[in-house]
């Protein structure tokens, strides 16, 4: 078991509205309990709000949740060193801005690797290898962010999550940002590396339809809680859930 | 990228042509006779007419700018009125002074600056931030005259640390560093008060960005984020500033100098308005405007550095 989710809670107090009053809180995350296995995708699909990146935010370690734990592989996230904490990488909505403009792209792939004990060299040529992997050229290592278009951005970021051979990937709204047509193009090269390399991923999106093109399982998230889970080809055949339902119709 | 470099460089160079002209022709419309200032209100009217004659005031306006911008490019900017010894000289008796005070300060505010404004960043809405702006605030209110003659007071007098005021020459390193330090630190204390704020919102800003997230995301230390993403990305407001301070600075020197009763630049230009030495001003603050627009000049050369987007653009 890579990664175990355990009955999770998590509020957030928003900014006090009255002076005597204790600050409105919002349940974004209530008792939600998953389970991923190696080289396993699981997708997580719900429409904004329901907490789908409040969790992601937790498997990280960004956040701890108020109740529960989120193991990884066996350790509890929570006190997770930070060595260890680069087996789980993780992919952002917004290409455009997820890499720092001022890096050479190769500079970025390879920095995650700086506190590994690989030499120069040996980062140099895994950063080259990982850009090969997503369809870049090692040539283009010393160009900038911004010579790339959002496809090819998320390859990059997805070629820096990558790079120090992470065992879980966490991809929230990977391809949310991306023209259709490009976002089946990194649909293909997330699957692939999950082939090649065996990378579980915890796969994220409010398009069901996205969803079910890649993951083996599905969870459905609505106001915090899981309300439908299944292996996706019954989630998509017989959906139970009303909620399930309406998000394909709407898909 | 050349190219960008050698347009800046055109537009440094012109700019500094219209400021020496711009300043030449100010002082020339000014009230005051220059031969008045050198022989005195008791001298004759006839010897007065014959010095102008020989100082050339007569020729048309035009002809004495090229003649006095054709001697400042070889290094003469004339022989100043009551000093009575070339302008050049003066200055290059007193520009190592200033330029030290100047360089000092600004190393001071800097290095003060950043690290005051990237923990007030890193500590948003904490006791530190309050804490680094307040101080920000006091700095901010404060004087810089007012502020050298408390550090005067605790450090010079009470205290005895350092010396209140006065220059020992250049013979003793060591000396004329601790003849600096008091000057440099009111200088300096003010400016970094200011850059602080920068610094911290521009810090904020950018800790806003993704790239900062996903950076932390990597598996990154808090502190590598911090001074390899965020800072450097923060920069060009940074630099902005700084590049501004830097006039600050070299004028503040005009002050500092006086309180201190240190011999650099700052003092001369101020006996030369006393003196109404008027050929010596003209030198003095176009040597002051030179200052400021190289520091834009290596301003703009920064953002290059800072910016790889910028590069491109050639």
């Amino acid at each position: 078991m890579l990664l175990s989710i355990e009955n999770v809670h998590r509020r957030y107090a928003l900014p006090r509205t009255h002076l005597f009053r204790a600050p409105p809180v919002i349940p974004a995350v209530q008792g939600i309990s998953l389970t991923l296995d190696r080289g396993e995708i699981l997708g997580i699909v719900g429409e904004s709000g329901s907490g789908k990146s409040t969790l992601a935010r937790m498997v990280m370690g960004f956040e701890r949740p108020d109740r529960g734990r989120v193991w990884l592989n066996g350790q509890d996230s929570a006190t997770l060193p930070r060595a260890a904490r680069r087996q789980t990488q993780m992919v952002f909505q917004d290409p455009y801005d997820s890499l720092d403009p001022r890096r050479s792209i190769g500079w970025s792939v390879a920095e995650p690797l700086l506190a590994t004990s690989m030499t120069t060299t040996e980062r140099h040529a895994r950063a080259a290898d990982r850009l090969a992997r997503v369809g870049l050229s090692p040539a283009d290592m010393a160009r900038y962010p911004h010579e790339f278009s959002g496809g090819q951005r998320q390859r990059i970021a997805i070629a820096r999550a990558i790079a120090p051979d992470p065992a879980l990937l966490v991809a929230d709204e990977p391809v949310a940002a991306l023209d259709v047509s490009v976002q089946a193009q990194v649909l293909n090269l997330l699957m692939d590396l999950n082939r090649t390399m065996g990378l579980a991923m915890l796969f994220i999106s409010h398009d069901l339809a996205v969803v079910a093109s890649i993951a083996d399982r599905i969870a459905v998230m609505q106001h915090g809680r899981i309300v439908e889970t299944g292996p996706t080809a019954q989630i998509v055949a017989a959906p139970e859930h009303p909620y399930t339902q309406a998000l394909f119709a709407a898909a | 990228m050349t190219l960008l470099i050698l347009r800046r460089l055109l537009g440094f160079a012109l700019t500094l042509l219209a400021i020496s002209a711009a300043v030449f022709f100010l002082m020339n419309v000014l009230p005051g006779d220059p031969a008045m200032v050198i022989l005195g209100i008791e001298s004759t009217e006839d010897a007065r007419a014959a010095l102008r004659d020989q100082l050339g005031l007569n020729d048309p306006v035009i002809w004495r700018y090229l003649a006095w911008l054709g001697g400042a490019v070889q290094g003469d900017f004339g022989v100043s009125y009551s000093f009575k010894v070339p302008v050049a000289e003066l200055i290059a008796e007193r520009l190592p002074m200033t330029l030290a005070l100047a360089g000092l300060a600004t190393v001071v505010t800097v290095a003060l600056a950043l690290v005051l404004g990237v923990y007030a960043a890193t500590h948003h809405g904490r006791a530190g931030d309050w804490a680094v702006m307040a101080f920000s605030q006091l700095g901010i209110a404060i004087p810089a005259f007012w502020l050298s003659m408390l550090l005067v007071i605790l450090f010079a007098v009470t205290l005895r640390w350092l010396p209140p005021g006065g220059f020992p020459g250049w013979d003793d390193p060591i000396a004329a560093l601790r003849a600096l330090i008091l000057p440099a630190t009111a200088l300096a204390l003010v400016q970094s008060a200011v850059l602080a704020r920068v610094t911290r919102s521009a810090m904020l800003e950018v800790m806003r960005q993704t790239y900062i997230r996903t950076a932390t995301a990597t598996g990154l230390s808090p502190a590598r984020v911090m001074w390899r993403h965020a800072l450097p990305n923060a920069l060009v407001p940074i630099v902005t500033i700084i590049g501004m301070q830097v006039a600050n600075l070299v004028t503040g020197t005009i002050v500092i100098e006086n309180v201190f009763y240190l011999p650099g630049l700052g003092r001369l230009v101020f006996q030369a308005i006393s003196n109404r030495d008027l050929i010596t001003v003209q030198a003095m603050v176009t040597l002051f405007a030179a200052i400021v627009v190289t520091a834009n000049f290596l301003v703009d050369l920064a953002y290059l550095w800072i910016d790889p987007r910028l590069r491109a653009r050639t």
